[in-house]
């Protein structure tokens, strides 16, 4: 609930995603469930070499489960600082 | 069911394509016809497409019904974009034969990897237990 209610503050934000094969997607965070799958559109590949399929997908929909690593961006929030940047590991999608 | 041959033709021109990675990393390109809340799908007229380097090619593979705990990632192909990629197809004769060689070269990397760190006394926890949960 912590992390949905973080991610569903980030909507409208540009963010990166790494999954857990490697891949790393930048885009703008559209959406995101109680299951942590989120939905990015204007999406661009951070290494294009290596990833080539994904030239020409624009939006997507990516499983919470496929994701190892959420990067947001800083920002100040309630007067505060807040870094937001989180790691993931596999060991909190237990409960699914 | 549906009109004649032609107008099936007229309607896919325009519906989206989707793109789909799976978890064991196989891409597959279809017409998405179904989905549901746990993300399982149902695509038409699928190919799954093979990339190495530069060029890709396209299997055929008709009707998929994927389980939604397999699938990493779907998008959705803007079809403006698709046709001025950088990217060249080919055969699949030669992009098998591509991937073969990739596969290749990959273990070997591997090999030398694990005996290295073998060397040192540092295993690598095999990858496909990583996604038990």
């Amino acid at each position: 609930m912590l992390f949905y209610s973080f991610f569903k503050s980030l909507v409208g934000k540009d963010v990166v995603v790494e999954l857990k094969n490697d891949l790393s997607i930048c885009g703008t965070l559209h959406s995101v469930d109680q299951y942590l799958n989120i939905k990015l559109t204007d999406i661009s590949v951070t290494d294009p070499e290596k990833y080539p399929h994904m030239l020409s997908v624009k939006n997507c929909f990516i499983c919470g489960s496929g994701l190892s690593l959420f990067f947001g961006v800083f920002q100040w929030f309630l007067g505060g600082f807040w870094w937001g940047f989180l790691g993931f590991f596999s060991s909190f999608w237990g409960s699914q | 069911g549906c009109a004649a041959p032609h107008s099936e033709q007229l309607l896919e021109d325009s519906m989206p394509k989707h793109l789909v990675l799976l978890r064991d990393g196989r891409t597959l390109i279809g017409y998405l016809r179904s989905i549901d809340q746990f993300a399982n799908l149902v695509l038409h007229q699928t190919v799954e497409r093979i990339h190495v380097g530069k060029k890709y090619g396209d299997i055929p593979r008709g009707i998929f019904v994927v389980r939604g705990e397999n699938v990493v990632l779907l998008g959705e192909i803007d079809l403006e974009k698709e046709s001025d990629t950088p990217l060249q197809q080919v055969s699949i004769e030669e992009i098998l034969e591509e991937q073969r060689v990739e596969q290749q070269a990959k273990q070997e990397s591997e090999k030398l990897k694990v005996q290295a760190l073998k060397e040192r006394g540092l295993s690598v926890p095999r990858a496909d237990t990583l996604d038990e949960y």
